[in-house]
């Protein structure tokens, strides 16, 4: 299996310890190709900064929407694997924002 | 033509006949509408093109010059003095009324973030509008602007976080008993290409985590904990996108400050001040402004719901109307103007704020959020708990605030209401409990 490596540190701001926004999402998925990569690459590594405070749902929302909605999400934490050694917990923004992605309705 | 559209218009006028005059003395050449002439900000713009902005009072001119700042300036425990002070100064200064401006403190016992900072915006673009006209060579009648009678609490609190810092960058160095989040100024780029500002909302966002956290290192506690610190980060990550987002005039702004308090068993604990706000349309305004509001769904259904409160005649003037339905909608999972899988930002606010304040939120006197757009204010103190509601399938948070958890019935009036005086934007205004089971155990 061929594998590729994101480095969320290399899209970072100078001076942030977050990853926020729906415009941030968007402009690190174009920056990162992403969305190529994972049609070229059995499996997309993304590596969570050690000292980072937060990656707001919306933020995972805008970053891997279009993968999320041509993978569905089984196949999307299949293909898709977070290295984190930090203390920030990633698990309940990416769900959340997966969930966000899948959702088809709202709440009216 | 209402007064203010018309006083915005006569500005113009003014500007453009002395364009004239300069264009007929030779100095300017080419047409006058090529020449880049000081305008006002696009906040000052929007907030005199509104008669009742702040106040349903009218503009009533100051005989002295003298501008007295309420004894209790806050737009939450004082509205209506609070107010219709900040009507008064805006249009003072917008028709140039006098020489000279004074804003009296001699009567003011607290002054509260939410409407100094709403003070200070005002001033701040005037101020720089006044300095672009006399550096064009265009006189201005306002000469001065100056305060008298500030007690020396309220000094201390406009050195650190008040007019004095956030206007002329003056600070009081010696005291450190106010903790500050100083002011941050985002404005949403319109250029595709143009990522300064995206960076900015990053970088305040982690400033006000790490003030947080540096605050209560100064108070000999240690520090949040990761969780507390990604809750921050949420809390103000989602709201600032937010502000930035829905801002009609591009400008949003945050401020805080962190006090430290000793309860009646001597127990240090903090409490955060932060406020958030913009300019521009209310909640309202945008989701029934066909040209700002691109999810017809979302209109359809208030409508609906709309209907069915007015069948019910659970409307009522001056307490709760559609504003107040259609602004407490709003806030819910899922709803946005702006795209169908938008909408979860302000839910996500009151949601990690609740967290934020811990197990015992409910007997939290302290910890509360208030959010003003247009005409409504809404308030969560932790009375209420969310639900979760279920639609096709899915799982939404609702916030209701009534017993029955649910949307189609009337909210508590104590915390979702109309108010008379109008905020032109949307303000939230949070003060947050930080207590001991937030922090990180020192091992």
């Amino acid at each position: 299996m061929n594998s590729y490596k994101i480095k969320l540190e290399d899209f970072r701001s100078i001076d942030a310890k977050v990853f926020t926004g729906r415009d941030r999402g968007l402009t690190v998925r174009e920056n990162s190709k992403i969305d190529e990569l994972i049609d070229k690459y059995d499996i997309v590594e993304i590596e969570i900064p050690s000292d980072l405070y937060s990656i707001n749902p919306s933020f995972f929302e805008e970053f891997l929407y279009n993968i999320v909605k041509k993978l569905g999400k089984e196949d999307f934490f299949k293909r898709v694997k977070f290295i984190n050694n930090g203390e920030y917990e990633h698990e309940e923004d990416l769900l959340e924002g997966v969930k966000r992605i899948l959702r088809r309705t709202n709440a009216l | 033509m209402s007064k203010s559209i018309s006083q915005a218009i006569l500005v113009k006028k003014r500007l453009k006949r002395f364009l004239k005059s300069l264009k007929r003395k030779g100095k300017i050449k080419g047409h006058i509408n090529s020449v880049q002439a000081p305008h006002l900000s696009k906040n000052l713009e929007h907030l005199i093109s509104k008669s009742n902005v702040f106040s349903n009072k009218d503009y009533s001119k100051s005989s002295q010059n003298k501008f007295r700042i309420p004894k209790i300036f806050s737009l939450i425990d004082s509205p209506d003095d609070s107010f219709a002070f900040l009507k008064n100064l805006l249009f003072s200064l917008s028709n140039q009324d006098a020489f000279e401006v004074v804003i009296d403190y001699s009567n003011c016992e607290r002054i509260d973030l939410d409407a100094s900072i709403c003070m200070d915006i005002i001033l701040k673009d005037f101020i720089t509008y006044f300095n672009k006209r006399s550096h064009f060579g265009i006189k201005n009648s306002i000469k001065k602007i100056n305060t008298t009678g500030e007690s020396p609490q309220i000094k201390n609190f406009l050195y650190s976080i008040g007019a004095y810092k956030n206007i002329a960058n003056r600070q009081n160095k010696n005291d450190e008993s106010l903790i500050c989040y100083p002011l941050c100024i985002g404005y949403r780029a319109t250029k595709k290409n143009d990522n300064r500002n995206k960076s900015n909302k990053e970088r305040d966002v982690t400033n006000l985590v790490d003030y947080v956290n540096n605050c209560l290192k100064k108070l000999n506690k240690s520090e949040l904990t990761a969780k507390s610190k990604k809750y921050i980060a949420d809390i103000s990550g989602e709201i600032i996108t937010n502000a930035e987002d829905h801002s009609s005039t591009n400008y949003r702004y945050s401020i805080g400050y962190f006090e430290e308090k000793v309860d009646e068993n001597l127990n240090h604990y903090g409490v955060f001040n932060l406020v958030i706000l913009n300019f521009g349309m209310s909640i309202y305004e945008r989701l029934t402004n066909p040209y700002e509001c691109k999810n017809s769904d979302i209109i359809i259904k208030m409508k609906e719901l709309s209907s069915k409160y007015t069948k019910e005649s659970l409307f009522s003037f001056n307490e709760f109307t559609e504003e107040s339905l259609w602004t407490l909608y709003a806030l819910q999972d899922g709803v946005s103007s702006i795209s169908p899988h938008r909408g979860n930002g302000t839910i996500k606010f009151m949601d990690c704020f609740l967290k934020l304040k811990g197990e015992d939120y409910k007997n939290d006197d302290f910890s509360k959020l208030s959010l003003i757009s247009g005409n409504t204010l809404i308030t969560f103190d932790g009375k209420y708990d969310f639900k979760t509601k279920i639609v096709d399938g899915e799982e939404f948070k609702i916030m209701a605030f009534n017993e029955k958890g649910d949307l189609d019935f009337k909210p508590d009036n104590n915390y979702v209401r109309s108010i008379p005086n109008y905020f032109p934007g949307t303000i939230i205004i949070a003060k947050v409990l930080i207590k001991d089971e937030n922090i990180k155990i020192n091992s």
